[in-house]
């Protein structure tokens, strides 16, 4: 209890935590304006301007500034932010430094609804592609948390962690037998890595309020992660409902990454990286580090967005590829550090 | 007594061995002439009338097909659905070059495979093989090359002359509809992503721009063209791309891919959509360019045109 306690205030130095949040900042504004100006097509500073100044004007700017980038970048910031601390939450409520958004097959089951979906309609439109992964990722998360939840003994971590490896090697395996089976190789593997290429304004109003919706109550439940983060018995001996905090938050967890994951597949690393990453300045108060790990998130993503774009124009690189190129060092030197893994 | 009675069943094994392998060659095989080809190598001793064909190549399935010789597996669906070949696969098995004992259970006289394959070594042991690097000859040389292969020269100089006559006559009926110095793009859609093809890589490339010679836009010929043949393009970088016609292939499991393109104002706005110059074909007939769906691809294509109008 003792050594808990120190650990909360002992990690969170300010001077540290303004200057990271500073250079976020920074990075965050950088990313959106040459989002903005670069990509397959360069566009000058006032050509740019012009297209902001007055967005509704139809030109041959307007229609990649704001009808193609402008959503994508919006969905980079969600889809970033969401990944991230859906991540962070995960991490928190299984008290597991590797634990992930996966861990409730949300992946597995976006992937294997889209599969069967795929192998019956044959081919669909973006938007029934969004509320089948959407649905299928509830399902999923539903059939893990009721088989690491007994009757008796009530619901605990390491079951948690078991029946959502279990499910989703299993969702997968099925997915990948009805793939060989109708040959869908291409369409869905096209879905999966395809990051946002293609996202427009749509496909974003569906998304954004789930992932608003996760961003707001995962910061009114911050407080109460950091107590259900610490240990069991603790939490309850401060007189947290824990069962029902974790219902809760796995739920917002759920909200956030379903909605992420719809939209641009599954992204290892993100809820991985950034919230190691920020917790090495935070600590683990999560009332400072959910809203972080959300922005460094976006952050995050909105970069590795803009390479996509820009590194063999006109040519759309996988977002995948890049966040592993990327991630893999960065949580290479993660690990060397050490303290906090 | 007991060295003798050794002695004389190894004589006698041996003897029955040896009646047993001098039976083996009387079964003649007619051997192909193996004519020095560029991009064909071949492995072992290729049987000029193959009965039984395992076929991986599969961009040379309908030249085998043409020529009448009977291919007996099939690797993509695209070939088995392809409306050009009929129902002339009805009977073969799916395989995959990784599919050792399934293949020698085909006891193929003859395998083609697609060069660089992974499994070569085992397929050698297997049967004789023809290892074929796609794009060395291009589409009516190789059907010469498969004519001269099988001893079928006469068939395949035959389809060509054919084909002669049929560009011809396409190219008289469209005269007057369009002008010959249009251009063309030749593109899919999968998923989020949009493809572009050039001329040696099927979807009508060949037909387009080889057979009835239409120009390629400035962009298509120096990205594509010039270089790998096909790419995927940026939506925003689309219109560098698009000529006065779009070629756009489509099928069942393709038809609403990349629908927020079509939705967006930088699809509205190209002059070949608002001319309702975009095309859409039959992925699955227009996918391979060999002789029997060259056939049919350019009375849909000229048809295409015309409805275009």
């Amino acid at each position: 209890m003792n050594q808990e306690e120190t650990l909360l205030s002992r990690s969170t130095k300010p001077k540290q935590l303004w200057l990271v949040f500073f250079s976020i900042c920074l990075l965050f504004l950088a990313g959106i304006y040459l989002s903005l100006r670069f990509g397959a097509i360069s566009y000058s500073h006032n050509q740019l301007m012009e297209v902001l100044q007055e967005p509704m004007v139809q030109s041959a700017v307007q229609d990649v500034v704001v009808d193609l980038r402008l959503p994508r970048i919006l969905a980079a910031l969600l889809v970033g932010a969401a990944m991230a601390q859906a991540g962070a939450i995960m991490q928190g409520v299984t008290r597991n430094a590797i634990a992930d958004p996966g861990l409730l097959g949300i992946n597995a089951g976006a992937g294997l609804a889209l599969i069967l979906a795929f192998a019956i309609f044959g081919s669909l439109h973006y938007s029934q592609i969004l509320l089948i992964c959407l649905l299928g990722s509830f399902l999923a998360a539903i059939l893990v948390f009721s088989l690491s939840y007994q009757a008796q003994k009530g619901y605990n971590q390491l079951r948690l962690i078991l029946s959502g490896a279990m499910v989703a090697s299993l969702f997968s395996a099925l997915g990948q037998a009805i793939t060989i089976y109708f040959d869908l190789s291409t369409a869905v593997i096209g879905w999966q890595a395809g990051g946002l290429v293609q996202v427009n304004w749509k496909m974003l109003a569906m998304i954004a309020p789930f992932i608003v919706l996760g961003l707001i109550l995962a910061q009114l439940f911050a407080h109460q992660l950091t107590i259900l983060s610490l240990n069991e018995t603790v939490a309850k001996n401060l007189g947290q409902r824990t069962f029902l905090m974790t219902l809760l938050l796995l739920g917002i967890v759920l909200l956030q990454s379903a909605a992420a994951v719809a939209l641009v597949g599954s992204l290892s690393f993100v809820g991985l990286i950034i919230p190691h990453f920020i917790r090495m300045f935070t600590g683990k108060n999560y009332r400072i580090l959910l809203p972080l790990t959300a922005f460094a998130g976006a952050t995050f993503l909105i970069w590795v967005d803009l390479i996509c774009r820009s590194i063999n124009p006109p040519v759309e690189t996988p977002m995948s590829a890049v966040i592993s190129i990327i991630g893999l060092p960065c949580f290479l030197w993660l690990i060397r550090k050490g303290d906090h893994l | 007594m007991k060295k003798f009675l050794a002695t004389c069943s190894l004589v006698l094994a041996f003897l029955w061995l040896a009646a047993c392998s001098s039976t083996q060659p009387s079964t003649k095989v007619e051997l192909s002439s193996m004519p020095e080809i560029e991009g064909i190598v071949y492995h072992g001793d290729i049987p000029k009338n193959p009965q039984k064909v395992v076929n991986f190549a599969y961009s040379y399935t309908g030249y085998l097909l043409q020529l009448g010789i009977d291919v007996s597996s099939y690797s993509l669906d695209l070939e088995k659905d392809s409306p050009a070949f009929g129902d002339q696969l009805k009977d073969a098995v799916q395989l995959t070059t990784a599919d050792t004992e399934a293949i020698a259970a085909q006891e193929p006289d003859v395998i083609l495979v697609f060069a660089g394959d992974d499994n070569l070594e085992t397929l050698k042991e297997i049967a004789p093989v023809i290892e074929i690097t796609y794009g060395k000859s291009d589409y009516l040389e190789m059907l010469t090359d498969v004519g001269q292969i099988f001893d079928k020269e006469k068939e395949a100089q035959a389809w060509l002359d054919q084909w002669e006559d049929k560009v011809a006559s396409a190219k008289s009926e469209l005269n007057g509809i369009i002008d010959e110095s249009t251009t063309f793009t030749v593109m899919d859609f999968f998923d989020k992503n949009i493809y572009l093809y050039g001329d040696n890589f099927g979807r009508g490339g060949e037909l387009v721009y080889k057979a009835l010679g239409f120009a390629a836009p400035a962009k298509v010929q120096e990205d594509i063209i010039s270089k790998d043949g096909w790419f995927g393009v940026s939506q925003e970088a689309l219109p560098d791309y698009i000529g006065d016609y779009a070629l756009v292939n489509v099928n069942a499991t393709t038809k609403e891919a990349a629908a927020s393109l079509k939705e967006s104002d930088i699809w509205k706005n190209l002059p070949a959509v608002q001319a309702g110059h975009v095309l859409e074909v039959d992925y699955n007939l227009f996918y391979f360019s060999d002789p029997m769906s060259l056939d049919l691809q350019i009375e849909a294509f000229v048809k295409a045109i015309k409805d275009a109008q």
